[in-house]
């Protein structure tokens, strides 16, 4: 009986033992992996913020409407209201976040504001590819270091990208979010313009 | 035989102590070898993306403003960038200019196997050389000329170079090709496995860099 007794002991001992083995394996196996998605999300997001900036900073100073005005516009109170960011002039089609040729109507960068979950593909070796969804928003701020959202328009937006992956499980969190302040830079137009219609005014 | 059935219980149940503890540490010890091979692999990749970063932020200095200052890059079949060469100038005290010139070009290392699909790996091997300026006009590049850097990693997946401009697509002449004039983006992709695969049930780590890097601050707006 004793003998019994003591097998039986040893036998939860070692069951609570590879129990906890287990458990930590699946975590450290859960973190690697969530830490490779991570570097991905990040590369991802970095892109998507470079075509954000891309973009021209405001309906008013796209090559279209500096075309249509014959100057680059110099003073915020040109620039779209915050209340129109988002679908009002980006068409039907979205934005697509990587290649903005692809939806040529989402041409400036508050049309960006209000995506949520679009999905993005990174493309992997032979082919494979791995899916993310991407949400953005875009404010108005007074400055570079501001994050407080601006109800005028002033000559600094502030977007911020948020990557998912439903790979990583955290609740409602996200993968990662990146945020930068984009300025308006008046040369950027003028190139932007150029680069469409020739010197302005030709 | 008699105290071999007197115990026969604890025989049984010993065993499969034994055999759930060796199983046990087996699995301990692979996660530790994947966490190690992890790490590196995320370590190398990083160090490698900043010396790429690194070398396409630095291309163009000195070399004047709305001129190119880089190639086209050469495509393999797989559309991996095969070659690509850039370049900066550096100015002497004497006056006299020297051009900079780097060139990736992309080496077939080894093929790994991963579950049903064979993967062809890769180095970048980054070639270094140095020619004279005159009147503007660099001295012919030769073979003999190219001097072999160390930067690099074996285990690339892929590697691509890709010039964009602001609308994310590859600016082209009506030949069809790169109008090198024309790209303001220079996007780097590049994914990497680890040199140490677990067999037979690991799933192929590939890690994923890019970033895309604005390399055309240099337009002059006209005057």
């Amino acid at each position: 009986m004793p003998q019994t007794l003591l097998s039986l002991l040893a036998l939860v001992l070692a069951s609570l033992l590879v129990f906890n083995q287990q458990r930590l394996t699946t975590a450290s196996q859960t973190r690697m992996v969530t830490d490779e998605i991570e570097l991905a999300a990040s590369g991802l997001a970095s892109d998507v913020l470079e075509f954000a900036e891309a973009r021209s900073f405001d309906e008013a100073t796209t090559p279209g409407a500096i075309q249509t005005l014959e100057r680059v516009p110099a003073l915020p109170s040109q620039f779209s209201g915050s209340t129109t960011f988002g679908a009002t002039d980006r068409g039907t089609a979205g934005c697509d976040l990587l290649t903005p040729a692809i939806t040529p109507d989402c041409d400036d960068l508050d049309d960006l504001n209000g995506l949520v979950n679009v999905p993005v593909d990174i493309v992997l070796a032979n082919g494979r590819r791995f899916p993310f969804t991407v949400s953005t928003a875009v404010i108005y701020v007074t400055g570079t270091t501001s994050t407080a959202a601006l109800a005028t328009p002033s000559l600094h937006k502030r977007i911020t990208v948020r990557v998912r992956s439903k790979f990583v499980r955290r609740g409602l969190s996200d993968v990662l979010e990146a945020t930068r302040v984009i300025s308006y830079d008046p040369i950027k137009a003028e190139k932007d313009h150029e680069d469409v219609f020739g010197p302005i005014g030709t | 035989m008699q105290p071999i059935f007197d115990n026969l219980n604890s025989l049984i149940i010993g065993s499969i102590l034994i055999l759930t503890i060796s199983v046990t540490q087996g699995r301990s010890q692979r996660v530790g070898i994947e966490q190690i091979a992890s790490h590196s692999l995320k370590a190398k990749t990083l160090v490698f993306g900043h010396w790429v970063e690194r070398d396409v932020l630095g291309l163009g200095a000195n070399v004047g403003r709305n001129t190119y200052r880089f190639s086209d890059p050469v495509v393999d079949a797989r559309g991996n960038t095969s070659e690509w060469t850039f370049f900066s100038d550096s100015v002497r005290v004497d006056g006299s200019v020297l051009r900079q010139l780097v060139r990736y070009r992309l080496v077939r290392t080894q093929q790994a196997a991963f579950r049903d699909t064979t993967y062809q790996l890769y180095k970048v091997e980054r070639d270094s050389a140095t020619v004279a300026v005159h009147n503007g006009v660099p001295d012919a590049v030769e073979e003999s000329d190219w001097q072999r850097g160390l930067w690099s990693i074996g285990t690339l997946s892929f590697f691509q170079i890709n010039l964009l401009d602001r609308s994310g697509t590859t600016p082209r002449l009506s030949s069809g090709a790169v109008d090198v004039d024309r790209a303001d983006y220079v996007q780097v992709r590049f994914g990497v496995v680890p040199e140490y695969v677990l067999k037979p049930d690991n799933y192929l780590r590939e890690l994923y860099w890019t970033r895309t890097m604005k390399v055309r601050p240099y337009w002059m707006p006209p005057a």
